[in-house]
């Protein structure tokens, strides 16, 4: 069983390794989403903002520099690992392991719902009830599913239930405003355009396409987690990436194929 | 927990704060399955329907013309499609697990088409006249049945997946509740022997579209409960005070 285990968790880090090579170029201005194709690149390619997607300290060797050079796997698959035996540990009660995936988890969450909200006191609010909404939540985990997409899928389920709650129409109001600073942007892509520049073109895509960039680019995750996360086919995540690549390159102003 | 609990009047709460609460409301819990809730439905419906009406009701009357194959063969192939639907809608109740909205919304559709080719295939097999001075009668008692047997089936369906989470919970009602009634349906197609097409538009699936309606308008008035009693709250964040 073990070594099972070990060969899948293996078999992952090398898919997203492979992944990382086109996909996971990221971000948003760096190259296409397909992977292999980086038709545009004025920019060095920026890499997953993987200390962000984690919070907890990641080696600086790439999962796929890892499996080339036939190293210990220390990738996102094993910190996702991590997340899941410390999720299960909470489901049977165990304070140590809530505590650390409380501190784990809070400030990527954070960053979430303050991209979805734009709005710091309100994604104060829908953090405490996010985290909240986890814990009541906490017996809908199945392992061995990943944790992320659970509990960012909580997040966005949090979002969407206070702006049904309040009413308010934030895919209209919302519309043209920056993004807040908190938002993480991976620091490579600051080359390209400057911080605010950035902001101010994330916050003028239409709300599905930079929430599917965010995800893909900021929080590393894969186009078929996006699907299942925000309840779409797989291949529409990626359109919806792509598109928001091609539109974001259209405000910045940078020639290239879309 | 009681989320009254985390309301305080005099002071804002912090991180730590909400860390501490819960971590004083540790304690194991039992897991949400999908499958394993779904494989509970379909027994229970399927199984209690058809303890509790075969010996009440006897099969239906051209039993023996169909044959085990077109008796069993469809009445399965309805349990399946309905386990099906009810596995995609109880995936609703476990965040980032959903499965595209397009699929759930098809799923539903495509079963109802399944369910009436299945009608015409049986109704080919067999064909029993409705006696003509009987109509009605039928037409209504199918319906009533049809309802009678969907809706504690949706209730069992609503009590099961009562643990689970979700922002919107009408769609899961709706696609759960059209797979419940498909594995009703299937319980009442052994007991009713009028297949005839007239009367399957006219009694059979307006009792399961009523189902579904209804499961559906169950969880609108459950959601906006829900909602109404979060603003009543103090909206989102209430364990936190507002200034």
């Amino acid at each position: 069983m073990k070594r099972i285990r070990v060969g899948l968790t293996r078999l992952f880090t090398r898919l997203e390794a492979q992944e990382s090579v086109g996909t996971a170029t990221h971000l948003v201005l760096g190259c296409d989403s397909s992977p292999g194709r980086n038709s545009f690149s004025p920019l060095p390619r920026v890499a997953p903002c993987a200390d962000f997607r984690m919070e907890k300290t990641l080696p600086s060797v790439t999962a796929q520099a890892a499996v080339e050079a036939d190293q210990p796997v220390t990738s996102a698959a094993v910190v996702d690992e991590r997340l899941d035996a410390l999720m299960i540990r909470y489901q049977a009660g165990d304070a140590a392991a809530f505590r650390e995936l409380f501190e784990t988890l809070h400030r990527p969450l954070r960053a979430y719902v303050l991209s979805l909200a734009r709005d710091a006191v309100k994604a104060e609010d829908l953090l405490q009830e996010t985290l909240l909404q986890l814990h009541r939540a906490r017996h809908t985990y199945c392992p061995p599913r990943p944790v992320r997409p659970w509990v960012f899928g909580i997040a966005r389920y949090v979002f969407l239930m206070d702006r049904r709650a309040t009413g308010r129409r934030t895919r209209v109001i919302d519309e043209g405003l920056e993004l807040p600073a908190e938002v993480p942007i991976p620091p490579r892509a600051f080359g390209f355009a400057d911080r605010e520049g950035l902001r101010r073109a994330l916050g003028k895509l239409p709300e599905d396409q930079r929430e599917v960039l965010l995800l893909h680019h900021v929080w590393g995750f894969s186009f078929a987690d996006i699907g299942q996360f925000l309840g779409i086919r797989e291949g529409t995540a990626k359109v919806r990436s792509h598109r928001g690549i091609a539109r974001l390159r259209d405000l910045l102003g940078v020639k290239g194929d879309a | 927990m009681p989320k009254e609990a985390y309301e305080d009047a005099g002071k804002r709460r912090s991180l730590a704060d909400l860390q501490d609460e819960l971590a004083a409301d540790l304690r194991p819990v039992r897991r949400f399955h999908p499958g394993r809730l779904t494989a509970w439905v379909v027994a229970l419906g399927f199984g209690l329907g058809l303890g509790i009406l075969w010996p009440m009701m006897g099969l239906r009357g051209d039993a023996v013309t169909l044959g085990p194959l077109w008796l069993w063969g469809p009445a399965i192939f309805g349990v399946a499609l309905g386990a099906v639907l009810i596995v995609l809608a109880l995936r609703q109740l476990v965040p980032g697990n959903l499965p595209p909205t397009s699929l759930l919304i098809g799923g539903a559709l495509v079963g109802f088409v399944l369910c009436a080719l299945i009608y015409v295939a049986v109704y080919s097999q067999s064909q029993t006249p409705i006696p003509s001075d009987k109509v009605w009668q039928v037409a209504l008692f199918c319906l009533g049945m049809e309802i009678c047997l969907g809706l504690p089936a949706v209730l069992l369906f609503f009590w099961l997946a009562r643990r689970g989470f979700t922002a919107n919970p009408v769609l899961p009602a709706v696609v759960g509740a059209a797979g419940v009634v498909l594995v009703a349906d299937s319980v009442w197609r052994m007991m009713c022997k009028f297949s005839e097409p007239a009367h399957v538009i006219s009694s059979h699936l307006p009792g399961m579209a009523v189902v579904v309606l209804a499961a559906g308008l169950l969880a609108h008035l459950w959601d906006r409960r829900r909602l109404r009693g979060q603003l009543r709250a103090g909206g989102l964040g209430s364990f936190r005070q507002r200034p």
